[in-house]
């Protein structure tokens, strides 16, 4: 589109939502198909939520509208743009994202300046708006882009509005805070799993702290740096806590029994290794049972060439201890 | 022989002991055994033990060769008790541990030291029988199977000390015989026709002539220029030689069990002793030698003395078939000294060692025990 000024016309006017959003499509296949940028903004009005307000909100929607058009033209951009009841919707081909952020804060701040007789005097206009673009590594689709968009107005209107989000860089920088977050959260729970039982309050303050953040949704980077701030609190909280001279000495006193605990039960161990160890020793001394001879039975002499010989001599040893015997005998009973 | 009654009893003695320690299983177990009788018929163990000077050694039917170092230690008080852990030593740990201990060497010159009927005589007795229980205990016998046990003892050795020896073992064993040590290595080894058997132990060297019948005693000489000689012999020319050296006879039997040789060509044996606390290498080399040549001689008079008196038809064949047994034959060319000797006092000689000297005469003794007929060994029990 052209740049134009303020005024509509008749085509302008002739061109239905839905032929504008073929066009939208039509540009931004362009864009793909020949590596350039094109980002969307997307610009919504804060608050006019109630019904009493849709009506102005509409009638605002189309002010700025026509605020955007002067935007545009005193920048000499070209852009494809369409109003809804809710919010917005700009097209800017060969635009990067910093440029259409700047572009957003120059429509916000006009925005804010707009007057209408039906409008209070003492309503202070705000606005918010949400960017999006092609120049990620992710798949790009119209779809997507106008989600992106509309979820960064989002964000940028849930965190109170008045601001301007590119949503891409912010749900990296929101998960990066996430994830140090849940780091922070598994740190706490390992401290409070090592808490005695005194500290019994704070670890049930911080559970249920924590089970609160979880079932949060809420992915805005407000509701996060939130949730760190609770986190921070109530650690110092706990530290200071901590410090006061009951709870220390109960802690000290605490840390002695357990320190005598651990003594106790490694004595025990040591106590029933010894025992183990004696029944060891003294089972072994009547139930060491030996090797086994291969002789059942007493043997004596086999076949062999000179068995005779061998028998006569093994006699003799015989009859030389039988003899011995007999001595020994003799003189015991003389003795 | 009622070793039965008298092993119960001494497992009564261990059992209370044990007892004081907090179990109470093995007395309710030994008074089941006395009520049931305890048999053993569950095989026979036959042992075969040489009771040496020096060293102790067992043979047995189920396997198991051990050998230990005759000597016994007690400990000298209570401090050295506790220190050691046991009441009683034996073998080279007693030898490590001896100065915290009453040192025994209850074998020496080959027989019991117990003939004094002093005030050692109890002590010396004690210490034979702790030993001779031990190298049993080393054999691992079964406590349901019947020992019979050989034993060999000097050639020459009296009466006296037969019995103390009986004595010593009776309690250990169900059946015991002695028998002369040089015979039991030759039937060992199955030389007992026209052999020469000689024996070099710590205390004595015996020299026993087989002819195929049993030696008698004239068939037997001992003589005393045995190992502790050779230990002796070094201890005097090593004084001449370095008088300013320290030493003791111990350190000089692990000198003369690691180098002794009777070779003129052989590797310089250099040992440290100390001079004034410092240690200072000597070369020993000669004086062990010396030491170690002078039981030659003794041991070729007593083969003269066996092979002159043997029937002149046979004396070539017993001069040719000489077996070289016991720890002193690992004298390394003692086997070609002798036969040098031989060949110049009677014309020739052959020497063989025996392989295992170590236990020659535990085998043989193991072998003559398991040739003894039953009756023998019931009517000795």
């Amino acid at each position: 589109m052209a740049p134009q000024p303020a005024s509509p016309t008749a085509r302008e006017e002739a061109l239905s939502v839905s032929k504008m959003l073929h066009l939208m499509q039509l540009e931004l296949d362009q864009a793909q198909k020949f590596d350039y940028a094109i980002s969307f903004l997307v610009v919504g009005i804060d608050g006019f939520n109630v019904p009493g307000e849709l009506y102005l909100r509409k009638l605002l929607m189309q002010l700025l509208f026509k605020r955007l058009k002067n935007v545009t033209f005193n920048n000499q951009v070209r852009g494809l743009g369409l109003t809804t009841d809710h919010f917005l919707l700009a097209v800017f081909p060969h635009l990067k994202p910093d440029r259409v952020e700047k572009l957003a804060e120059e429509l916000m701040a006009e925005g804010e300046q707009i007057t209408h007789p039906r409008i209070p005097e003492d309503r202070a206009i705000s606005l918010s708006a949400g960017i999006s673009h092609n120049l990620t590594q992710d798949e790009v689709t119209f779809e997507g882009l106008l989600v992106d968009a509309e979820t960064g107005l989002s964000v940028a209107q849930s965190g109170g509005g008045g601001r301007c989000v590119l949503w891409k860089e912010v749900k990296n920088e929101i998960d990066q805070i996430r994830i140090d977050l849940e780091k922070q959260i598994a740190q706490i729970e390992a401290q409070q799993g090592e808490d005695n039982e005194h500290e019994a309050w704070g670890r049930d303050v911080v559970a249920g702290a924590l089970s609160l953040f979880r079932e949060q949704e809420d992915p805005s980077k407000a509701m996060v740096r939130m949730q760190q701030n609770v986190m921070d609190f109530l650690k110092k909280e706990i530290d200071r806590w901590r410090e006061f001279p009951t709870v220390q000495s109960a802690t000290e006193s605490n840390e002695k029994i357990d320190m005598l605990e651990r003594r106790i039960r490694k004595l025990m161990q040591e106590l029933d290794r010894s025992e183990s160890e004696l029944k060891r020793v003294a089972a072994m001394k009547s139930l060491d049972n030996g090797i086994a001879s291969i002789y059942r039975t007493v043997q004596g002499l086999g076949d062999d060439d000179d068995a005779e010989s061998k028998k006569e001599m093994l006699k003799n040893i015989f009859d030389a201890n039988l003899a011995l015997r007999q001595e020994a005998e003799e003189l015991a009973q003389e003795s | 022989m009622t070793k039965k009654n008298k092993s119960n009893n001494s497992e009564m003695e261990n059992n209370e002991t044990s007892q004081t320690e907090g179990t109470t299983t093995e007395t309710t177990n030994t008074t089941v055994a006395e009520e049931t009788n305890f048999t053993k018929d569950q095989g026979v163990l036959y042992l075969g033990i040489d009771l040496g000077t020096s060293r102790t050694s067992v043979s047995a039917s189920n396997g198991v060769r051990e050998t230990v170092a005759s000597y016994v230690g007690y400990p000298k008080d209570a401090v050295s008790r506790k220190l050691l852990k046991t009441d009683i030593l034996f073998g080279d740990k007693a030898l490590e541990n001896r100065l915290a201990l009453e040192l025994f060497r209850p074998l020496e010159h080959g027989v019991l030291k117990c003939s004094d009927k002093d005030g050692s005589y109890e002590k010396n007795l004690k210490a034979a029988h702790d030993l001779i229980a031990e190298i049993i205990r080393m054999a691992k016998p079964r406590k349901d199977e019947l020992i019979y046990s050989v034993i060999g003892v000097p050639a020459q050795v009296s009466i006296n000390n037969k019995q103390a020896i009986l004595d010593a073992v009776k309690d250990s064993v169900d059946s015991v015989m002695l028998c002369s040590e040089p015979f039991s290595v030759a039937y060992g080894l199955d030389m007992l026709d026209d052999s020469l058997v000689i024996d070099i132990g710590a205390g004595t060297t015996d020299l026993c002539r087989m002819h195929g019948t049993m030696p008698e005693d004239s068939d037997q000489v001992t003589i005393t220029f045995a190992g502790d000689w050779i230990d002796n012999e070094f201890n005097r020319l090593l004084k001449e030689s370095f008088p300013e050296a320290n030493f003791t006879i111990t350190m000089l039997k692990d000198i003369k069990e690691k180098f002794a040789s009777v070779d003129e060509k052989v590797e310089p044996v250099m040992v440290k002793f100390p001079v004034n606390g410092k240690p200072t290498e000597f070369d020993v080399t000669n004086e062990l030698r010396q030491a170690c040549q002078g039981i030659v001689g003794p041991i070729c008079e007593g083969l003269q003395t066996l092979v002159s008196s043997f029937d002149p038809e046979f004396q070539d064949r017993l001069k040719n078939r000489v077996l070289l047994g016991g720890g002193g034959s690992q004298i390394r060319g003692l086997d070609r000294a002798i036969e040098r000797e031989m060949t110049e006092r009677f014309g020739n000689g052959k020497v063989v060692r025996t392989e295992e000297p170590m236990y020659g005469g535990s085998n043989g003794a193991l072998k003559i025990a398991h040739d003894m007929p039953k009756e023998y060994w019931e009517k000795l029990q």
